[in-house]
């Protein structure tokens, strides 16, 4: 259960590298076990509480006639993509830029010390983005789905579905 | 249901039929004093059967008709659009509300009065009573402002079939309501004899016993408009006046026969084209036929014991015990009324009603194609199927043209009724005249119409529906903005 | 429409700002500390104790006399090495001793030690120096070896059966006291022993199984053994390395502690395509797949860092795959050493398969051998051999039954794969 968010993730994981999958599992270099804090749950949520609060912002919030058409529930998605995944580039930047990415995860030693390969880049910060930013759609979508009923003026935003 | 007769004598009379039916259509109920609607009865006498006011107010009562016909009233429904119902159906042999006078056709008045065959003291007699210019006139159009053709002429409806149906119709608590304008042709000869030929109906007919005790209430038009000089026609408006001032004195002395005379005029006259009579005449809509319509109103809703009439038992005719006379008026002195120059009791009658309905048909002429993928549309399927259905087509279509036009014939008339700014690409809510809209924020205008139908739930068959949710919708906004 | 633009753009501005307050104000995890140090499975060595006392047991039967006369090598190589202890400062207490059937002590200065190494002063030291019975000497030392003590014990570990006795049955008599005597032990003690081979001159004579002797003056085997307490003999490695031993090479090396131990081991993080388990990141893995690119594509695998400090083992052993044992033959091992780290690793264990199973795999060290006892192992006993010492296997064989009497195993490494 509490692992749940992370899988989802890692559905994507091939956008951003394995290590820095474990980074964000809450690898704990020192310790060898997972014990810091599982940054999936933590920028999960957060995305989920961000698309939840877009959602709520169309559908109830705004809730314009002229703002009812599923090009503007797209406009919508994707600013709410946008800010989910400036949220995961930004939360986990601040990490890398300070070091504190354990060094077994960023790094291939050598017997000497010395390194030999970086496994873990400044772009995985942007893949993360593009990952939250996707996951976040799909949250986005979901609840548009589930919450949308209630509407009065945006109910059948993005379509409609007849059964 | 009790119905209500009305008659509409001449050309008056069908102007005013057609605005009774733009305001019922609005949601002006005509009611009796326990808020019962009646069931309007028009017939329309009117011998000039190609006449443009008859033919448009006749199409109107049909869309009316087809309308309400999918409307439904019997389950607790909020809606009051096209609240009345109308009966078009009471003749027997024709299908037409107009009562035929027959012989009229293709015959001139010398013939119709067998003036060939009368001997030469009755043909005398009638030179002098008819000039040749009236012996010589066509009668197909009418009697082109002569009231003494027409006297002449329109005595014989008592003898119709058409008035026979009308008799036998006729049941207990149904009442009468006759229109007719005083300067004209028709209608100052026809209102006189039809109220005589009420009262003293013949024992002969079924009926006749309710009808001599009915009911009957009466509005005379006085001149309101002028017509153009033209040397080929008989019409003058210059002997408007005149005649009016003649009939007047004949009433004063000889129309005992009615419960409440309703007069109505002005002094301020529009010049219409000078048509005789045909498909040519066509007189735009005007404010007296509006107030004229409202008598009726009025008079559905006086008690039954205010109109009590006795049958005299030497005479064998209806006599109302007492009669009662009313006047219109407005408080303010405008070339262009608007509601707020008018009293509050007709603004209390009139404005909610017509606003809703102007803000119904409004819609329909300027935005309904945009808004087909609003939340109300697609939960009733309302769907380009419903808007090409004949009820939205041609029928409510219809309707809504004709208001639309209606108020824009009585905007340019003169005394102009104006309560409205009827040009496309207004702020709907700015468009009342005299009231200022409540301001309400992020929405306004069409978006504010199409989110307050999006908050409006109704239910039933989809053309009921739609104009349940029209109804209720305006209602809304003319609360929210206008606090009607 | 405006005031719809407005009223979204002011709502996506609260958000944004929302965000970006939460993004830097939020959680923050500083920069990890200095690496504490970790606990692997095997205790470390302890600090240098000054509490550490050193024994050193210098054979002077007969058969010893041709190392120490004149200036051989192996007075030398002993010197050397008793002063490197002695500067290491690893122990105040260095006790020098001879022993044949008994112990003779002789104080602590190590100079005089060495210069008075001679035949001579050997046959004044006293005791019975016409035989080495070796399992007795190994007894007698491991007796005084304490807890806190290592025993230094130089000797040329040749066997004497003696004149007209079975040589044979005198082997495996003495393999078996040997066996006997460092089990006992073993039992209430925990034990290493280190045998270092070396090569001097020897000039002197050359005591044959049957016990006689020819005068010989040639290069022959001896040995220095450590024997105590394994952390105290890592200890004295370190401080003493094997590389300070210049005089004479390291010939050949053993080294014994008992096993089935545990030991520090963790499944290294990025070492192939899987998952840690979660609940077990150290020993269990999940969703093990190949390799898709790169020039290992199509072969799966993963690494374990493993602490092999506590065996005194070398890298040539603990590098050679033979020695270890595989639950599973799909699967290949290899092991190099370890990157630095701070908990402790010494190698890596590093597993490729063809396909991918799910298993529990075991890896286990094993104790072997070395290959090198047989081939210095002398089986006739009579003229020298060069570089063979006569019935060394046994000797060796001894104190490894000894060791290995419960298993053969000095650690098991398990894996979980899922």
């Amino acid at each position: 259960m509490n692992e749940i968010l992370g899988q989802i993730y890692c559905w994507f994981e091939s956008l951003f590298s394995q290590n820095f999958a474990e980074y964000l599992w809450g690898y704990n270099c020192d310790t060898q076990q997972y014990d810091n804090p599982n940054m999936f749950n933590q920028v999960g949520l957060l995305s989920i509480v961000v698309s939840l609060i877009c959602v709520l912002l169309y559908y109830y919030a705004i809730n314009h006639p002229r703002f009812s058409r599923w090009w503007h529930w797209l406009i919508v998605l994707i600013a709410s993509g946008a800010i989910n995944l400036f949220i995961g580039y930004g939360w986990t930047i601040s990490d890398f830029r300070n070091g504190v990415i354990g060094d077994c995860l960023m790094y291939v030693r050598n017997e000497q010390g010395d390194i030999v390969n970086q496994l873990i880049y400044e772009t995985d910060c942007w893949m993360f983005g593009v990952t939250n930013f996707i996951v976040s759609s799909g949250f986005f979508i979901i609840f548009s789905f589930a919450l949308r009923w209630g509407s009065s003026n945006c109910r059948y935003s993005p379509f409609v579905i007849r059964p | 249901m009790s119905k209500l007769y009305i008659f509409g004598i001449g050309g008056t009379g069908s102007r005013v039929l057609k605005s009774l039916t733009m305001l019922m259509a609005a949601g002006v109920k005509v009611r009796d004093t326990s808020g019962q609607c009646y069931e309007i009865v028009p017939i329309v006498i009117d011998p000039d059967h190609a006449a443009a006011d008859l033919t448009r107010t006749v199409k109107l009562m049909r869309d009316y008709k087809k309308v309400r016909n999918r409307i439904d009233f019997n389950t607790a429904s909020a809606n009051t659009f096209f609240a009345n119902d109308i009966n078009l159906n009471v003749f027997s042999e024709h299908s037409n509300i107009t009562m035929n006078l027959g012989n009229t056709q293709d015959t001139d008045f010398k013939t119709y009065i067998g003036w060939a065959a009368m001997q030469e003291a009755n043909s005398a007699l009638a030179s002098m009573l008819f000039s040749d210019n009236n012996l010589n006139s066509m009668m197909d159009v009418g009697f082109k402002g002569n009231p003494n053709i027409g006297s002449v002429v329109l005595n014989q409806f008592a003898a119709s079939t058409e008035f026979r149906d009308f008799a036998a119709s006729f049941a207990q608590n149904d009442r009468i309501f006759i229109i007719s304008s005083i300067f004209g042709g028709t209608g100052a000869s026809g209102f006189p004899l039809l109220l005589k030929n009420l009262r003293a109906i013949s024992n002969n007919i079924n009926g006749n016993g309710l009808i001599k005790k009915a009911p009957i209430g009466a509005v005379s038009v006085f001149p309101y408009f002028e017509v153009s000089v033209a040397d080929n026609s008989q019409i003058n408006s210059s002997t408007f006046i005149s005649k009016t001032k003649a009939a007047l004195s004949y009433y004063d002395k000889n129309m005992t026969e009615a419960n409440i005379l309703y007069y109505i005029g002005d002094n301020v006259s529009k010049q219409y084209d000078n048509s005789e009579g045909g498909t040519t005449q066509q007189n735009d809509a005007h404010f007296i036929e509006l107030a004229a319509a409202l008598a009726i109103v009025d008079f559905a809703q006086i008690p039954d014991d205010q109109l009590n009439t006795k049958v005299d038992s030497k005479t064998n005719t209806g006599v109302p015990e007492t009669v009662e006379y009313k006047e219109f008026g407005i408080i303010r002195e405008t070339s262009e009324i608007i509601f707020s120059d008018m009293d509050i009791v007709t603004q209390t009658l009139i404005k909610k009603p017509m606003t809703q309905f102007f803000l119904f048909c409004k819609y329909m002429n300027e935005q309904i194609a945009s808004s087909t993928r609003q939340t109300w549309a697609i939960s009733n399927n309302f769907d380009s199927a419903f808007l090409c259905s004949a009820f939205y087509q041609s029928d409510l279509s219809g309707i809504k043209d004709a208001y639309l036009e209606w108020l824009a014939e009585m905007s340019k008339n003169h005394r102009a009724f104006t309560p409205y700014e009827l040009k496309t690409g207004n702020n709907l809510f700015r468009s009342v005249k005299g009231e200022k809209p409540k301001k309400t924020w992020f929405k306004d205008n069409y978006v504010l119409f199409d989110a307050t139908l999006n908050n409006t739930r109704t239910n039933g068959e989809p053309e009921h529906r739609f104009v349940e949710l029209f109804y209720k919708a305006t209602e809304k906004l003319v609360k929210r903005k206008f606090n009607m | 429409m405006k005031q719809l633009l407005l009223k979204v753009l002011c709502l996506t501005g609260c958000l944004t700002l929302i965000t970006l307050t939460v993004m830097c104000g939020g959680k923050k995890r500083t920069a990890p500390p200095v690496a504490t140090s970790p606990s692997p499975a095997v205790t470390p060595p302890p600090p240098s104790s000054p509490e550490m006392v050193l024994n050193v047991y210098l054979e002077n039967s007969g058969s010893m006399d041709g190392y120490v006369n004149g200036n051989t090598e192996f007075k030398q190589s002993v010197y050397s090495y008793l002063s490197d202890i002695k500067i290491s400062g690893i122990t105040k207490e260095i006790n020098l001793f001879y022993i044949n059937s008994v112990i003779i002590k002789y104080g602590s200065d190590i100079s005089d030690f060495i210069e008075k190494l001679n035949p001579a002063t050997f046959k004044i030291r006293g005791g019975n120096r016409s035989t080495s019975d070796i399992s007795n000497i190994l007894e007698t030392i491991l007796k005084e070896t304490k807890e806190n003590g290592i025993s230094v014990f130089v000797s040329d570990c040749v066997f004497s059966p003696g004149k007209s006795k079975d040589a044979n049955q005198y082997l495996i008599n003495q393999q078996i006291g040997i066996k006997s005597n460092v089990a006992t032990h073993l039992k209430t003690n925990n034990l290493a022993i280190v045998i270092y081979q070396f090569s001097s001159l020897f000039d002197g004579k050359y005591y044959d199984k049957n016990n006689s002797s020819t005068q010989i003056n040639e290069q022959r085997p001896y040995y220095i053994w450590l024997v105590g307490n394994p952390q105290y003999i890592t200890a004295l490695r370190e401080k003493v390395p094997d590389t300070k031993f210049k005089v004479s090479d390291i010939q050949h090396l053993f080294s014994i502690v008992k096993g089935n131990r545990e030991v520090g081991y963790a499944v290294k993080v990025g070492s192939g395509q899987f998952d840690l388990d979660k609940k077990n990141p150290k020993t269990a893995i999940l969703n093990w797949k190949t390799d898709s690119k790169g020039k290992g594509a199509g072969v799966a695998r993963f690494s374990v860092n493993v602490n092999l400090s506590g065996f005194l083992l070398d890298d040539a052993y603990l590098c050679d795959p033979s020695n270890y044992e595989l639950s599973d033959k799909d699967f290949t091992l290899s092991v190099t050493k370890a990157v630095s780290n701070s908990f402790g690793y010494t190698h890596s264990l590093n597993i490729t398969s063809s396909h991918v199973k799910k298993t529990s795999l075991s890896i286990k060290l094993l104790n072997k051998m070395p290959q090198w006892v047989n081939e210095v192992n002398d089986s006739i006993g009579a003229a020298p051999l060069p570089g063979k010492i006569y019935g060394i296997k046994y000797l060796f064989n001894g104190i490894y039954d000894a060791f290995t009497f419960d298993n053969n195993l000095y650690t098991e490494i398990k894996i979980q794969i899922n």
